[in-house]
This record gives C-alpha cells, sequence and structure tokens, in this order.
C-alpha cells in the first residue's frame, strides 16, 4: 500500500500498551466515582448508585466508539475537520442560548438537548487538535511564514478559546492554549512568534483575572491558601487535607472521610484527591505513572505515524490527554491555582469520557499504520 | 523531461531537515512534559509522607468536635493501700437543642429536678448549637426522670473524690470540673492519673453528620494507681495533733512531717490551716499550699544542731569543750546579739540543751565560714532536697565570701538564712540514719491497671555530712534537750525515749528586711525512738500568739505525734507490756464480737454507731472504716468518751468525736 506522497505503509496491530492503559484508567474511575459520588448522590437522588450507573452507561459507550475510531481510518477525519469544528463551536454556542444552557458553579458550560446534556469544553479541544493536525500538514511547506503558518492557526484557535473563556471555563481556554502553543511549536512555527504571542495574551489574562473577583481570589489563595481558611482558600487546603490523610497507603478504598464533607467537585475535578486520601501514595503513583505511559505511547505512535498529519494529531491528543491529565494533578496538589479541569478517564461526566475515549481510539487507530520507511 | 537531480537532492534533504526537526521539537516537548511528571510525583510523596502539622489540625477538627468531660483518674493510695483519692461515674445532663422538644410541664420538670432557674435552662436550650452541657455531675435519680425527655441526654463523668475529707489534701492536691490536676501529687502525677482517653467527642458518620460520642467510664481504664509513703493512720494523727496546737496557739499556720530515717519516706506531711480538695473551690488559694516544702523559714535554734554537728565532725570541738557565754550579750561590729537566759561558761552539750546563742556562735567561729559552710551544702541546706513533689523551694544561704561576721554570727543560731522545713526534716534524719543523708519522697510506686509496678522509688542517699560516730553523738546532746533543764522538756515522752532541738526565730516582715516585734515562728524537731532511731519528726507553727517557744507550743505537738507514730509502727515502748496488759484485760472482760465495734449501715446514709470506749486511736479508725464520716479526735492513749454515744446515728459527713486518755 501506498500513501499519496509514495511512502510505503504497512498496517499492524494496535498498540496495546495504549489500550490496557486507559482501560485499567477507566476501570479506576468508575470505582473512584462510586466512592466519591455515593453519599452526594444518595442526598442528591436517594439512591447511592446513581452516578456510578450512569459512569458505566458512559464507559460502555465510550468503548463502543473507542472501537469504531479505532477501525475508521485517520484520513476520514481530514475530511471532516469543518464539520468537527463547526460542531464543536456551534455546542459552545449553544450553551449560551438560554434555554438549553445549564450552569454548573457559578460558570455555563453544558448544553441541554433534550434528555442529554452535553458538555462542548472537552470536545471542543479535540475538534482543535483535529483541527490544527490538517491545518499544519497543508501548510508545512510554508510553516515558517507569519500570516500562513501562525495567523491562520492561531486565530481558529482564538475564537475557540474566546468562546470558552465567555464561559467563564478559564481551565479550557488554558488547555486550548496550550495545545495549540505546543503543536504550532512543533509543526515549525517560528519560536519568536510563539513568545510573541504568550507575551501579546499577558494583558488580557490580566485583565481576565484581575477583574473578575472570584479568580483574582483563586490565585490569591493559590499563593496563600491559609490566609483564608474558611473562604477562597477552602478548596486547596481540603484538597491538601485529603492527600495528607491518606499516608502512604490510604484510608482505604470507600474510606475517605473528606469527600463528605469537605472536597468540593469530589466526583469531578476534584476526584484524584479522594483517590489519594483513599489509596494514599500507592494509588496516586499508579494513576500518574498510568498517565505517564499514555502520553509515552501516544508520542512515540506520533513519532511511527506515516504522515505529518497522523504525526501531529497524535502529538496533539498526547497533549489533549496527558497534559490535562499533569494540569489536573497540579491544580489539586496545590501546584496551579484551581480552575475547573476534569482528569481524563477518571473524572465523572459522560461528555468528557466519551470525548477522551474517542480520542484514545483515534491513537489506537494510527497506531496501526507504521511507515515502512522509517523502520 | 529533464531530472533536476540536484533540485529533487535539495528537495530532499529540506524533507530531511524538517523531519529531523520535527522529532526534536517532539522531544524536546516529551521531555518537558516528562519533568512535570516527575514533578508532580515529588509533590505526591511530599503531600503524603510528610505529616504536616496545620492539615492535621485541620483534618482533626473537621472530623471531630470535642467536648471536655471530666474523665476517670487513677487512685492515689496510702502505704497501706488505703484510699486517698478515688474517682466515681456520675451523670452529666446536657442538651442537644437542635432535637430538644420538650412539653411546659416537661421543662418545668427537667428545672426543678436539675435545680435550675426555669429562664435559665430555655436559654441554655435556645443556643444554636448541637451540645450544651445543662448540669454536671447530678444525682442518679435524676437520670431515671429524664428519660423520654427529647434532646436531654446524659453522659457518665467522673468525679475526684476524697473519701477522708481534708486528710493530706495538701499532698494530694485536687482536680478541677474538667478533670484537670491543679496541684499536688494529682498534678505531678497526671501523665499517670489521667486518662487520655478525656474528650468526649462529636464524630462524622458515613453520611457525614454529627453525633455525640462521649468515652464510656469504664472504657477510660488506661490509667495508673499512685501509692504514696503516706501512712493514713500517721497522717491522720499528724494532722489532728497540728491542727489542735494551731488552734490553741492561735497561730497563723503550721507544718508538721513526719519522716522515716532509713530511707526518706515521708510518713505524714501536715499543714494548717487545711482544704477539703472535694470543694476546694470553696477555700482561699492561700491554704492550697504545702508549707513543708513550698514555704522558706528562718529555722531559728534548731539550726544551732547542724553548727555543733559540723563542728564536731570536723575535730574542731568536743562535747566537754567550754565556752564563755559572756553572760547573755556580745558585741560584733556595730550589733549586739543576746541570749535568752544569761549564762557564764558553758559545755557544747549544755550550750545546745540551753540553746546558747552566743555558745553557738563560738563554735561557729571554731570551725570557720569555709568549713561551716561546705557541711551546711552537705546537709542539704541551700538547694532543693529533689522531693518528688511539685513546688519546692530551696531556701536562701549568703554567699559566704560576701558574709559580714555579724551575720555569720546570726546564722549560727538560724537567723540570717532560710530554709523549708522538708530540708530540715532531712538534715535530721541524715543525723538520725547515721550521717546519711537521704532524699525525701512521698511515691512509693506506681501501679497500671494490669497491677503492674511501672514505677518504684529507689531510697536515694544524697550525701554523708557526717559520720556514724558524730551523729551519735549529736543524738545523745539532744536527748539532754528534753531532759531536765533542757528547753525541750515537753516533749519527752513517758513511752519512748526521744532527741531532738526546739526552735523559735523571729519573723522577718515581708519586704523589709527587718525583724518583726512579736512575730515567731516556733518550731520542733526530733527523733524518736533516741537509741535506735525510727523516725524524725518536723513541728512548726507560724506566728503563735501568747506563748511562742517552740519547746512551748511545739514539743508536745511533737511528743504526740511521736507516740502514736511509733506505736501505730510496732516499736515496743517502755510502757507497751502495760497498755498491752491494759487492753487485752479490758477485752476479755466486756467481750464483744468483732463485728460489733463496726460501723453499721443504715438505709438513707446513716450508720449507727458502735461502742469505741476503751479501744486504742487505730482501733477506732478500724471500726470506721470505709463510712463516710468525719472523725475528730481528742487527746491519745485509748477512747473514753465518744460522741454520738454507742448505739446512736450518725449521718453521712458528720463528726465522730472521740476522746483519748492515756491509761494509768
Amino acid at each position: 500500500m501506498m500513501d499519496d506522497n509514495g511512502t510505503v505503509v504497512k498496517r499492524t496491530h494496535f498498540d496495546y500498551p495504549l489500550i490496557i492503559v486507559t482501560a485499567i484508567l477507566v476501570m479506576i474511575g468508575v470505582v473512584m466515582v462510586y466512592s466519591s459520588s455515593a453519599v452526594l448522590a444518595m442526598e442528591r437522588t436517594g439512591d447511592g448508585y446513581f452516578y456510578l450507573k450512569k459512569e458505566i452507561v458512559f464507559a460502555l459507550v465510550g468503548f463502543i466508539m473507542l472501537f469504531v475510531a479505532a477501525k475508521v481510518p485517520y484520513h476520514w477525519l481530514k475530511k471532516m475537520v469543518y464539520p468537527i469544528l463547526g460542531f464543536a463551536m456551534l455546542m459552545l454556542v449553544l450553551s449560551f442560548i438560554p434555554g438549553l444552557k445549564s450552569s454548573a458553579g457559578g460558570a455555563s458550560r453544558w448544553v441541554r438537548l433534550g434528555p442529554v446534556t452535553f458538555q462542548p469544553s472537552e470536545f471542543a479541544k479535540f475538534a482543535l487538535v483535529i483541527f490544527l493536525a490538517y491545518s499544519l500538514e497543508k501548510k508545512a511547506s510554508r510553516i515558517k511564514s507569519f500570516g500562513i503558518g501562525f495567523v491562520s492557526n492561531a486565530a481558529v484557535a482564538l475564537v475557540l478559546i474566546m468562546m470558552v473563556v465567555v464561559q467563564k471555563d478559564l481551565g479550557a481556554a488554558f488547555m486550548l492554549a496550550t495545545i495549540t502553543a505546543l503543536m504550532m511549536f512543533v509543526a515549525g512555527v517560528r519560536i519568536s512568534y510563539l513568545v510573541a504571542m504568550a507575551v501579546s495574551s499577558l494583558p488580557a489574562l490580566y485583565f481576565l483575572v484581575a477583574h473578575v473577583a472570584y479568580r483574582r481570589r483563586r490565585i490569591l489563595a493559590f499563593l496563600n491558601p491559609w490566609s483564608d481558611r474558611y473562604g477562597t482558600g477552602f478548596q486547596i487546603i481540603q484538597s491538601l487535607v485529603s492527600f495528607n490523610e491518606g499516608g502512604i497507603f490510604g484510608r482505604g478504598l470507600g474510606e475517605g472521610q473528606q469527600k463528605l464533607f469537605y472536597l468540593p467537585e469530589a466526583h469531578t475535578d476534584f476526584i484524584f484527591s479522594v483517590l489519594g486520601e483513599e489509596l494514599g501514595l500507592i494509588g496516586v503513583t499508579l494513576v500518574i505513572v498510568l498517565f505517564a505511559i499514555f502520553f509515552w505511547r501516544a508520542i512515540s505512535i506520533g513519532l511511527k505515524a506515516p504522515d505529518l498529519f497522523s504525526r501531529y494529531l497524535a502529538f496533539g491528543l498526547a497533549i489533549f490527554i496527558g497534559v490535562q491529565a499533569l494540569f489536573n494533578f497540579c491544580v489539586v496538589m496545590g501546584l496551579l491555582p484551581t480552575k475547573g479541569l476534569v482528569l481524563p478517564f477518571i473524572s465523572y461526566g459522560g461528555s468528557a469520557l466519551t470525548t477522551f475515549l474517542i480520542a484514545a481510539g483515534v491513537l489506537l487507530n494510527i497506531s496501526t499504520y507504521k511507515c515502512a520507511k522509517s523502520e | 523531461m529533464k531530472l533536476n537531480i540536484r533540485k529533487i537532492k535539495s528537495q530532499l534533504s529540506e524533507e530531511a531537515r524538517k523531519e529531523a526537526r520535527i522529532r526534536l521539537r517532539i522531544k524536546i516537548v516529551t521531555i518537558g512534559v516528562g519533568i512535570v511528571f516527575i514533578v508532580t510525583l515529588a509533590r505526591a510523596v511530599k503531600l503524603h509522607c510528610f505529616k504536616d502539622d496545620n492539615l492535621g489540625w485541620v483534618a482533626s477538627k473537621q472530623y471531630n468536635a470535642k467536648i471536655p468531660q471530666s474523665s476517670r483518674r487513677g487512685k492515689i493510695l496510702d502505704r497501706a493501700g488505703r484510699e486517698l483519692a478515688t474517682s466515681l461515674p456520675v451523670p452529666s445532663v446536657y442538651a442537644d437543642p437542635k432535637s430538644v422538644s420538650l412539653t411546659d410541664d416537661e421543662r418545668k420538670t427537667l428545672a426543678s429536678l436539675l435545680k435550675m432557674d426555669e429562664k435559665e435552662l430555655n436559654q441554655k436550650l435556645k443556643i444554636p448549637r448541637r451540645f450544651v452541657w445543662l448540669k454536671r455531675m447530678v444525682d442518679s435519680s435524676v437520670i431515671e426522670a429524664i428519660k423520654g425527655m427529647q434532646g436531654i441526654y446524659y453522659v457518665e463523668e467522673s468525679r475526684r473524690f476524697y473519701p477522708n475529707g481534708e486528710l493530706a489534701s495538701h499532698i494530694l492536691g485536687a482536680v478541677g470540673m474538667e478533670s484537670d490536676a491543679l496541684a499536688g501529687i494529682e498534678l505531678a502525677n497526671d501523665r499517670f492519673l489521667g486518662s487520655k482517653k478525656h474528650d468526649a467527642v462529636f464524630k462524622r458518620d458515613a453520611r457525614g453528620k454529627f453525633y455525640f460520642a462521649p468515652v464510656a467510664y469504664n472504657e477510660q481504664d488506661d490509667v495508673d494507681d499512685v501509692i504514696l509513703t503516706i501512712d493514713k493512720q500517721i497522717q491522720f494523727v499528724t494532722e489532728n495533733a497540728l491542727e489542735k496546737a494551731a488552734t490553741a496557739a492561735n497561730a497563723r499556720g503550721g507544718t508538721a512531717v513526719v519522716m522515716d530515717v532509713k530511707n526518706g519516706a515521708i510518713l505524714a506531711m501536715a499543714n494548717s490551716p487545711s482544704f477539703d480538695p472535694n470543694n476546694y473551690s470553696k477555700y482561699p488559694q492561700d491554704t492550697w499550699r504545702n508549707r513543708a516544702i513550698a514555704d522558706s523559714i528562718e529555722p531559728g535554734s534548731t539550726f544551732k544542731t547542724l553548727i555543733i554537728s559540723s563542728a564536731l565532725d570536723n575535730g574542731s570541738v568536743t562535747p566537754e569543750d567550754q565556752f564563755n557565754c559572756e553572760g547573755g550579750a556580745i558585741t560584733i561590729g556595730r550589733a549586739t546579739l543576746h541570749d535568752s537566759h544569761a549564762h557564764g561558761t558553758l559545755s557544747v552539750r549544755d550550750i545546745i540543751k540551753v540553746s546558747s546563742n552566743i555558745g553557738a556562735y563560738k563554735v561557729a567561729r571554731e570551725i570557720g565560714k569555709e568549713k561551716l559552710f561546705e557541711y551546711l551544702r552537705k546537709f542539704g541546706i541551700g538547694k532543693r532536697t529533689g522531693i518528688d513533689y511539685p513546688g519546692e523551694v530551696g531556701g536562701i544561704v549568703r554567699n559566704p565570701e560576701t558574709l559580714q561576721p555579724v551575720e555569720f554570727a546570726t546564722i549560727a543560731f538560724g537567723q540570717g538564712i532560710s530554709v523549708t522545713p522538708i530540708q530540715m526534716t532531712a538534715a535530721f534524719s541524715a543525723i538520725a540514719n547515721g550521717g546519711k543523708l537521704m532524699r525525701p519522697y512521698v511515691i512509693d510506686r506506681i501501679v497500671n491497671n494490669q497491677g503492674i509496678t511501672i514505677m518504684r522509688s529507689i531510697p536515694m542517699e544524697v550525701s554523708e555530712p557526717i559520720s556514724e560516730a558524730t551523729a551519735k553523738t549529736v543524738i545523745s546532746m539532744l536527748e539532754g534537750v528534753v531532759g531536765e533543764g533542757g528547753t525541750g522538756t515537753r516533749a519527752a515522752s513517758k513511752e519512748y525515749q526521744v532527741a531532738g532541738k526546739t526552735g523559735t526565730a523571729q519573723k522577718v516582715t515581708e519586704g523589709s528586711g527587718h525583724y518583726a516585734a512579736g512575730k515567731y515562728y516556733a518550731s520542733f524537731i526530733g527523733i524518736a525512738p533516741a537509741d535506735a532511731p525510727r523516725i524524725v519528726i518536723f513541728v512548726g507553727l507560724d506566728e503563735p500568739k501568747g506563748s511562742y517557744f517552740g519547746g512551748s507550743v511545739s514539743a508536745p505537738v511533737f511528743k504526740e505525734i511521736a507516740e502514736a507514730t511509733l506505736k501505730h509502727l510496732d516499736v515496743p515502748s517502755a510502757l507497751s507490756r502495760v497498755v498491752v496488759a491494759t487492753q487485752r484485760q479490758r477485752t476479755d472482760s466486756v467481750d464483744l464480737p468483732k463485728d460489733k465495734k463496726r460501723f453499721q449501715k443504715l438505709s438513707g446514709g446513716d450508720f449507727q454507731v458502735p461502742d469505741v470506749r476503751g479501744i486504742t486511736m487505730r482501733d477506732v479508725m478500724e471500726a470506721v472504716g470505709q463510712a463516710d464520716v468525719k472523725i475528730k479526735v481528742n487527746g491519745s492513749g485509748l477512747a473514753t468518751d465518744q460522741s454520738p454515744s454507742p448505739g446512736g446515728v450518725i449521718k453521712e459527713g458528720e463528726t465522730f468525736k472521740v476522746s483519748f486518755k492515756q491509761p494509768d
């Protein structure tokens, strides 16, 4: 088989480590979602298994979609770039529309479509990765030019970033910016442009943080959580308490105390703190190492990928999942200010989980193509 | 078509360069991300493995809310295992105001049960908390009555109970409402006596709801018992004798200590005025002080004993050396020192016997300042004895280097130097113990809840200030003091040969540094029996009115304590055969069954009083047994009179009065 460039491409099997790591992470996620949500579910719905049941359904649907994605040749995504990007933007726009939007934690991040609620931010990141992989490949020969190599790609990313910023989802904005910067860097965009972009975004960032009271408080709380122990510092202190209480071996699965009263969003953004308390350093290390393996497999799939599109795509998805996991770790461990970022595969949430699993499926699909020349 | 090979080549190498650049940049990003992974792992190790006190504090605070609860404490027992302090489970009533739902009738009943104002009760029930004490330590009958009242509960707290009331209160100390040790043995041994399970806690259940989880009295078994060297009976006799004398002399206060000379064990330590640790807060704090170890006093003439012991041991003088006592007055520098009675030439033996200040000064001069202070240090003067009891002071001894001649002279008769009663007791015990100074101690051993001894006091020799021979000589000289013509004749006993020294010290007005007119510290320190010493007794009365000489007010106290103590210790007395014979005769003739001599418990906390006439003080104590009545005794010997009379009824807490008289 030969592709457009005349490179000999061989088909091979899936990347087994990647699929095994993904499966383990999802299983850990299902268990932790139950442990962290049972009491909350009991209180809200009268059914302690409420979130567990939904998460299991999401996981099953997600794995079906993972296998579909793994079977569909990634080239198809090239053709679907604009529909996918358009869908992501439509969802983001819909989440502003009263009657369709649904709020969580002061931010409107959900779209309600009949019985289904959809959280568009993860899908937007996924769509951006596909778009950038497509666009950076297409413009590969003139990647160093300012207009074609830099502005055209940055502009699309900026539109998405603006849309999530308006939704007050600074975490997603930060993640979108990171994906864009790293993918452009790898594709060969001049570093000076990237630095200039970072510098020019500082005033905007300052404006966004300093002029929104709760974000400013979050930053202050991050710098010194003890200054306002019951206010803004509360969340991060409670998260740190969880880890500290966990010790090396943890309190035991289900034995966590923090989730019961003090850890906010225990089953979503702060699920890793619950894991830290219940499974201790052992569990925390396991999860961090699994994500590191996932990241490393995704990168090596990218390095072996047959063309630029699939290479950029694999790299972008590695960042999408690996770096987002890292950001989540850093936030819950007090290394970064708190912002809404879920932990891939583990945090509760249907649209996020299915999106991450589709991304893993795409990576698996890329892993089946091997560039014979590079052997 | 011509192939432009160069162009293709350059294109290919351009491709290769691009490829290399992409790979390089991917690797840079990968390494960067890898570093962040390592940072997160390091952070995880730090958070999990290094316990942060702040975080731990936050955690414990939010899982539990502590309510101080009065917890059980170990017992304090005397040397024979008799209870001096014990704990009793007593119910305390609390409310959960959020769940309180009472009818008006119930509120009225509750208020009257708890002896509270209804307004006050309603106020407490409005406090927006989950826990409010309504009344601590209530009668157990209240508990039955509050059953069924919604939101009103009780918890068993521990009440510290001192069954003997004021007995040994200064040694025991006291504990507060939350079983917090305030003084004495209670405080010094709190880590043994106190339970670690002392906080009732609010816990969170699996749903995160608070519930109240008091620690049950029975669970608080992590307490140790402290066994003292104190003998309840000797303590009782000592306190009685001291209190009687202090009252008779209208003294400001008094101290008496009985020490076992062989090992330094304190058999009794009494102070006046006294307090009842069961109701410590009703007594002025001044009465809590254990004067025997916490008060510095100028010893007065008892100190001459140490001066002469030192001089004899040093070989500076012999008992028969003669000193001119200057007819009762001597001028040193610009000061003139006086004797209470004018004396001419006296032997060292007589200087002690009649307590000549001038004579003592001259003896001190023989040994010299340096040597004398070295001896005093060895006697333990000027430093704490190291007794296992909190709050000891060391007294004040001037630096010999800067001492003026007149100051040196006054030290010879115990003025211008300050000591504690326990220091003097220990120093005299050294003389009684063949010259060996023992560290005084009040704790014999500590036993844990398994009955295993976890700490035992070992008698400790501190120093050996004088030789055994000197000690013998000094005792023989002190026997002279209680003999005819001595200052301490009123200490002499018909039953036991005793020795001792009187002391009447002028007191310094507090803060001024001048001696106060008419204020004295009258003391007697004695050794008994003189031939084979067992005990040393210190008796000191602070500011007695009327007769203020140690020989007249303190010596009789010594005699009373010494006789009772030695008898209790089964030391054969010169008269013991007579007493035993008399006792046996009486017992035979009356022929009472033994249980007739016991307090019979009647209903409602009353006791029927037996006939105690004709029995010893010890047997009277035995007859009273565990009955919760106070005992007041008068005199010594055998009981002659009692109130209430035989067969009468006495209520709990009332006083049983018994008079004793020496059998003829």
